[in-house]
């Protein structure tokens, strides 16, 4: 499926800020592991600025940029071209020592009470890769789906606690039982094409799920804990991957003045055939 | 009158002195000095002792104790007597800090770059990927002359034989350089007939080393290189030391505020306009030193920094994420890395250690709690540290538990000695104290070890803790040719 994306984020200041430093993984999953193709990738920001990119330790694009002088909007616009896959990566040759990244706690991804007590209805199954789904289908039969309640620096602990959240917390929650249970997992930011984040496709907007990885034979399986096909297809669209919400924010950065901040996103995407 | 060393206990066998032999006799290379001191009067000591201590406080050293007297500066006590290297000693030690910082800077390559060694299972690669120290946004990242550790100063202690073991390495920004320059200075001005009657090895040129060592990691292209000092400010306890070191060298001093990154090129504010740096000596930890990448909320970096540095526009020193191998468990398996990269027995020992992540060295730590010093390896911990003989049983119980049920984060080792060193413990009576020495080495295209180094003492009758911060000071440290 040949998807087009145009995402738009803007940042809007009450009074004028200035040296704004910015980083920005908005640019879609381009490994040769990936079941997908970018095609395009284009990203204009406003004021004008010269844009740089490195791979981080995740194989993720991060492109990158400053604006000296003083401004009070800050617009980026990433438009892609993705041809997608089956919403499977496959595992690397190198994949053994990373993978100890994706099997333990991260600033997210906490093993709290809550959820040693969430998993222990699962521990008598033995296929790890079933193991997460029944994760997966439990996760997105009993949490209740709820913008607001959360914000994007929730802990899986408090996602638990709370029983609601959005599709990111949906996803910490997945990665910390499945990686309680030692199977590895890693948290995935892109799109969804005609679903939006959340379960019923009204918003359009970024969307958070989960890759776990079922051995070396199948890869990464795409698996999707706010929507009831639970698996990740050709409808998704992969930015990258990594322990948790915080290796992959679709834009960070800092400035300097004193102001009021107000984030402004919309995304829109569309087939292209 | 009393003399001066007539009444000099060199103390009990488990340590050792470096002046007198178990027997109680001189050791050679001490002996014109004792000469001298024997024939010194109290007054004599006195009024060398007020010279030292109105220059130090002319020139402002002092260092900023935190805690309860924050804010408060003092002098850093500096002890009469230096401590003395015989060369054919000294030679040993620098081909010993050689090998293990050479060993040392090809395992952050490796751990930063194939990672080789965590294939191989040499080093656990959970160790590694688990450390708070390591830099996943270094990975794959090209530093200049492939060096990551520029600056090092490994603390060195004396077992009770005298063989000398490394007690720590200190990778990331280990401070004291400033207060060696100022001792050699202080003891040649106040003992000058002494002094000359040693061929001491000079120690004075460690500024221009350390700025020529800066300069050859300058990117390429870049002829007459921009060299600046980043500090964290006059806050910090070290800023005493940042300061005198960019006099020194001749270079800016400057903080966070006065760079700003455009375009992933550093620059510094001047009142012309902007200035290209090419290379900064940063004093300012890792977790700091960029809001954009590590912690958002510090005011001490340069948001921007590590993209510029990642692309080779500016070069750091000493490299980001150089803590993953100074860490206490990493430390264990320095002998190990040595083996590995060099195919050589290690020069310089470990203090031995029991890393209780290993099921035999857990249960020799648990068997001997009461006799070990316990460490939890993740300095974030903040369980602190159980010295067995000072504890009580209850402690110990607790510490039992802590340790099984969190193996990974502990580590145990015997109960440190330090050498003792005739120093003065008040204006008149000399006693033998605990010493250390922290070597500093400087890697750019070659290493280059200062001569000696910094000696730190324990100022205090029978303790152990040398750090300023708890009353500790320092002494000269002489390597000579005999």
């Amino acid at each position: 499926m040949i998807l087009k994306v145009e995402h738009t984020t803007i940042f809007e200041y009450d009074s004028p800020i200035y040296e704004t430093a910015t980083e920005v993984r908005l640019h879609p999953d381009t490994s040769p592991l990936s079941p997908q193709r970018c095609a395009s990738f284009k990203l204009q920001v406003e004021p004008p600025a010269t844009i740089f990119d490195y791979t981080d330790f995740y194989g993720n694009v991060v492109n990158h940029f400053n604006i000296l002088q003083s401004h009070k909007k800050v617009k980026i616009l990433a438009t892609s071209v993705v041809d997608t896959g089956n919403g499977q990566s496959r595992a690397g040759d190198d994949e053994e020592i990373l993978l100890t990244d994706f099997t333990g706690e991260s600033r997210y991804v906490h093993f709290d009470q809550g959820i040693r007590e969430f998993t222990s209805m699962f521990t008598t199954l033995e296929d790890k890769c079933q193991l997460a789904e029944h994760i997966c289908r439990e996760i997105n039969g009993t949490f209740v789906y709820e913008p607001g309640v959360t914000d994007v620096h929730s802990t899986s602990a408090v996602v638990m606690a709370l029983g609601r959240g959005v599709c990111q917390d949906f996803a910490h929650v997945m990665l910390a039982a499945c990686r309680y249970l030692s199977i590895p997992a890693r948290y995935v930011s892109g799109y969804l094409y005609g679903g939006g984040s959340t379960p019923d496709g009204r918003d359009e907007a970024s969307h958070a799920w989960c890759e776990v990885f079922c051995g070396k034979e199948k890869g990464w399986v795409g698996m999707d804990p706010t929507h009831k096909t639970l698996f990740a297809d050709e409808r998704y669209i992969k930015i990258g991957s990594g322990r948790d919400y915080s290796d992959v924010p679709p834009v960070r950065g800092t400035y300097k003045g004193n102001a009021q901040e107000k984030l402004g996103v919309s995304v829109r995407v569309s087939a292209m055939e | 009158m009393k003399r001066y060393f007539e009444t000099y206990d060199h103390g009990p066998e488990r340590f050792f002195d470096e002046v007198f032999s178990k027997e109680g006799t001189p050791r050679p290379h001490y002996g014109k000095l004792l000469q001298r001191f024997r024939q010194f009067s109290q007054e004599d000591i006195n009024a060398r002792r007020e010279i030292i201590n109105i220059d130090f406080r002319n020139q402002g050293i002092t260092f900023t104790v935190y805690g309860v007297d924050e804010g408060i500066e003092r002098i850093f006590p500096f002890d009469l007597i230096p401590r003395i290297l015989p060369a054919k000693e000294w030679e040993v030690l620098e081909k010993g800090l050689l090998q293990r910082i050479t060993a040392l800077n090809e395992f952050l390559f490796d751990i930063y770059h194939t990672q080789k060694i965590l294939k191989d299972k040499i080093v656990p690669a959970e160790l590694i990927l688990g450390s708070r120290h390591f830099a996943r946004e270094f990975v794959g990242v090209n530093p200049p002359l492939g060096v990551y550790i520029h600056v090092t100063g490994s603390d060195l202690i004396r077992d009770g034989e005298g063989n000398y073991l490394v007690l720590e390495d200190n990778l990331r920004t280990p401070s004291g350089v400033s207060y060696m320059l100022q001792n050699r200075q202080a003891l040649k001005r106040a003992f000058p007939a002494i002094f000359g009657k040693y061929k001491v090895r000079p120690i004075e040129n460690y500024p221009q080393e350390l700025l020529r060592t800066l300069q050859e990691i300058a990117p390429p292209g870049r002829f007459d290189p921009n060299v600046v000092l980043l500090t964290p400010g006059i806050y910090n306890s070290a800023y005493f030391e940042h300061s005198f070191l960019a006099r020194q060298m001749g270079i800016e001093l400057t903080e966070g505020k006065d760079l700003v990154v455009n375009n992933n090129k550093v620059y510094k504010r001047t009142t012309r306009g902007l200035e290209r740096v090419d290379v900064i000596y940063r004093r300012v930890d890792d977790s700091f030193i960029d809001p954009l990448v590590f912690r958002p909320d510090s005011r001490l970096g340069v948001a921007g920094l590590i993209n510029a540095y990642r692309k080779g526009n500016v070069a750091l020193a000493n490299a980001i994420g150089t803590g993953v191998a100074d860490d206490k468990v990493i430390y264990s398996f320095v002998p190990k890395i040595i083996r590995y990269y060099l195919g050589e027995d290690p020069i310089l020992q470990n203090v031995p250690t029991w890393l209780a992540s290993n099921p035999a060295d857990l249960k020799y730590i648990l068997e001997n709690l009461g006799s070990l010093v316990v460490k939890a390896a993740n300095e974030s911990g903040g369980y602190g540290m159980l010295v067995g003989p000072e504890s009580t049983l209850a402690e110990q119980e607790k510490f039992a538990e802590m340790i099984v049920a969190n193996p990974r984060n502990y580590i145990a080792q015997p109960t440190i000695s330090l050498s003792r060193h005739p120093s003065f413990i008040n204006d008149s009576e000399l006693f033998g104290c605990h010493i250390d020495l922290r070597p500093y080495v400087l890697y750019g295209k070659n290493v280059t070890i200062v001569p000696g180094g910094l000696t730190r003492v324990a100022l205090k009758r029978g303790s152990l803790v040398v750090n300023s911060s708890q009353g500790g000071g320092s002494k000269d440290t002489w390597v000579i040719d005999e």
